[in-house]
């Protein structure tokens, strides 16, 4: 009698521990097979450089500025709010550089708070991901409505669409 | 007898409407001067603020040459580093962009640079050198004369209540005429910083620019006519002049920081345009750009990134691996690196972005391979893979380990370095162990995620 009984109780002991095993290998199967899954997802790996709020600043900034130009004068337009933050003779921020007074006439007639379409902000990205068809300039100007003599004298790299981009 | 009644009626009701908008407009009036004074205000504060500021960093200056402890020489340079990167902040929110203010700005932004520099420094290892001090004073000179003329024209602006809005319409006018006091004080200010001679500001901070830029103009090779560099850009791009496809090509100006042609092929079938660089000697493209519109996403990341890898192998960029990957609007962003010698060569990356559509190369950017490639003998690591591992805060999972050569922080040589992937409280971070001396050079963090990621389009 005692011995079926002895019997029984292992019997029972191993199937919970044996149930238990497997319960546990599937749950870590599942772990597993979800951190493969993530990294086989994972389709973004780069360095952190400017959040959402400032890109679409920046955005409103190139719409603003340059909305009837070409891409490729639109990605200038980004890559000079760029090359002046890197500027030690302009301010240090994206958002500094746009809202500096008299720096951009989109910001001081209220073009700016035009609703940007998707070509200003992959002209921003762009230009954040180094692509600069102006090679470095921090100006630029359109010769038709200019009002300054001295933007004139600066040194000028290219014209892209209806700008100049100078130094 | 008509005309009588009517202006019996009429009459009340002009006056009540003149009356009406009489106060109106007073109205307007009123809200109008309050927004102009919250204007003027704002403009003297800045102004009043960069007077302070500078007053306050000459003192500074002053201080520096005269601590002679090491342990009083941090606090004082970082006050200094403070004040003028206060007072180049300030600058910033006057109406000044369109004047001549740019050299006394980038001055106070290498005073900024300067002292930050020096000031995080172990001092006790490496003091000050005579170089420096002849720097610092010299600077301590030059900002008691900006001093000197900001307080006269802040003098002025408090004696005779000079308005910084008559300064705003002065400059819109571009009248020469105009006597401003305040422009005429900001360009005296000015004309002396030009006249200062060029500081040494040690190595690190004009010699990154400068060695940039030299390196730019001297690709060299054989120079290249117009023609060739077209055949060049449509050689690259696969494509032929007729049925249509246009070509310009534009010999662009000196101000750019490398001599090249603008080319841009117009293909009216796909009623958009090809941009691109071909430098003007050895007529290598610099970076393309396509405008075509990318249409509905039909390719993975992965078979994107094979298409990238493959343009570069066919245009003489060889096997390179990729370090970065972004993707956005249809795209995918691919940062290539070579490897040699299994070392990553941060400085040669090359960028291309593969449209999602077609998985055609869109854009692509080789001005970091161009103007750093070069033959390079990697140097034996003297630290350690478990050294390095060593090196790194215990609190950071770290989950890979390689080699690469990266461009020093401090002066823009190259440093071979470890680089490790780490994990801390869920961010990634790439982390740069210098493999000679064992110092940590550089730690970047990373955007990781999937591709619909709240952080990715948005």
């Amino acid at each position: 009698m005692r011995k079926i009984w002895f019997a029984g109780i292992a019997l029972v002991v191993a199937a919970v521990v044996l149930s238990g095993l497997t319960l546990l290998s599937s749950i870590e199967n599942q772990v597993v097979n979800k951190v493969a899954k993530s990294k086989a997802n994972q389709t973004k790996f780069h360095a952190s450089q400017i959040s959402d709020n400032d890109l679409r600043l920046m955005a409103n900034a190139v719409y603003g500025e340059s909305r009837g130009e070409p891409f490729e004068g639109q990605v200038a337009v980004a890559a000079v709010i760029l090359n002046r933050v890197k500027s030690p003779s302009f301010p240090n921020t994206p958002s500094a550089v746009i809202f500096e007074p008299r720096a951009f006439t989109a910001v001081a007639d209220g073009q700016i708070w035009l609703e940007p379409n998707e070509n200003a902000s992959k002209a921003v990205r762009s230009a954040l991901k180094g692509w600069d068809p102006t090679g470095g300039c921090t100006y630029y100007f359109n010769p038709a409505t200019a009002t300054s003599q001295w933007i004139w004298s600066r040194p000028q790299a290219k014209k892209i669409g209806k700008h100049i981009f100078c130094r | 007898m008509v005309y009588g009644a009517v202006s019996r009626v009429l009459f009340p009701v002009a006056i009540v409407a003149l009356v009406g908008a009489g106060m109106w407009g007073y109205q307007e009036h009123n809200e109008k001067n309050s927004i102009l004074i919250k204007a003027e205000n704002s403009y003297q504060r800045a102004f009043h603020d960069l007077t302070y500021h500078v007053d306050q960093l000459h003192d500074e200056l002053g201080k520096a040459l005269v601590v002679n402890s090491r342990k009083q020489m941090t606090p004082t340079l970082t006050n200094v580093w403070r004040l003028a990167y206060a007072a180049q902040s300030d600058v910033g929110q006057l109406p000044l962009t369109l004047m001549p203010f740019n050299k006394t700005e980038e001055m106070l932004s290498r005073v900024a640079d300067f002292s930050h520099r020096v000031a995080v420094r172990d001092l006790n290892k490496e003091p000050l050198s005579q170089k420096e001090y002849g720097t610092l004073k010299s600077l301590h000179k030059h900002a008691a004369d900006i001093q000197d003329q900001l307080r006269k024209v802040q003098g002025n602006v408090i004696d005779k209540q000079l308005r910084w809005m008559d300064v705003e319409t002065a400059l819109a006018s571009d009248d020469k005429k105009s006597d401003n006091t305040i422009i005429d004080g900001f360009k005296t200010i000015e004309k002396k910083v030009q006249e200062y001679p060029e500081l040494d500001w040690g190595a690190g901070i004009q010699s990154l620019d400068k060695k940039k830029q030299m390196r730019i103009k001297g690709i060299d090779g054989k120079k290249i006519s117009k023609e060739e560099a077209k055949r060049i850009a449509l050689d690259f791009v696969g494509k032929q002049e007729g049925k249509g496809v246009r070509v310009d090509v534009d010999e662009n100006g000196k101000g750019e920081g490398y001599s090249a042609y603008s080319v841009r092929i117009h293909t009216p079938n796909e009623r958009s345009s090809i941009n691109m660089d071909v430098t003007k000697r050895s007529g290598k493209v610099v970076w393309l750009m396509d405008e075509r519109q990318i249409g509905k996403e039909k390719i993975s990341i992965e078979q994107a990134r094979k298409s990238g890898q493959k343009f570069l192998r066919a245009h003489g960029y060889g096997d390179m691996e990729v370090s970065e990957v972004d993707n956005y609007q249809g795209s995918a962003v691919f940062t290539f690196v070579p490897v040699q010698d299994g070392v990553r060569i941060y400085p040669d990356s090359v960028v291309v972005e593969v449209a999602l559509d077609t998985g055609n190369v869109h854009a692509f950017n080789s001005t970091e391979y161009l103007f750093n490639n070069k033959k390079r003998t990697i140097p034996k690591p003297k630290i350690s893979k478990e050294q390095a591992r060593k090196q790194v805060n215990p609190a950071v999972k770290v989950t890979n380990q390689r080699l690469a050569m990266i461009e020093g922080k401090s002066d823009g040589n190259e440093v071979l370095a470890w680089e490790m992937t780490g994990n801390y409280e869920g961010n990634t971070y790439l982390i740069y162990i210098n493999a000679e001396t064992g110092d940590e050079e550089e730690v970047v963090k990373m955007i990781t995620g999937g591709g619909n990621q709240p952080h990715g389009t948005r």
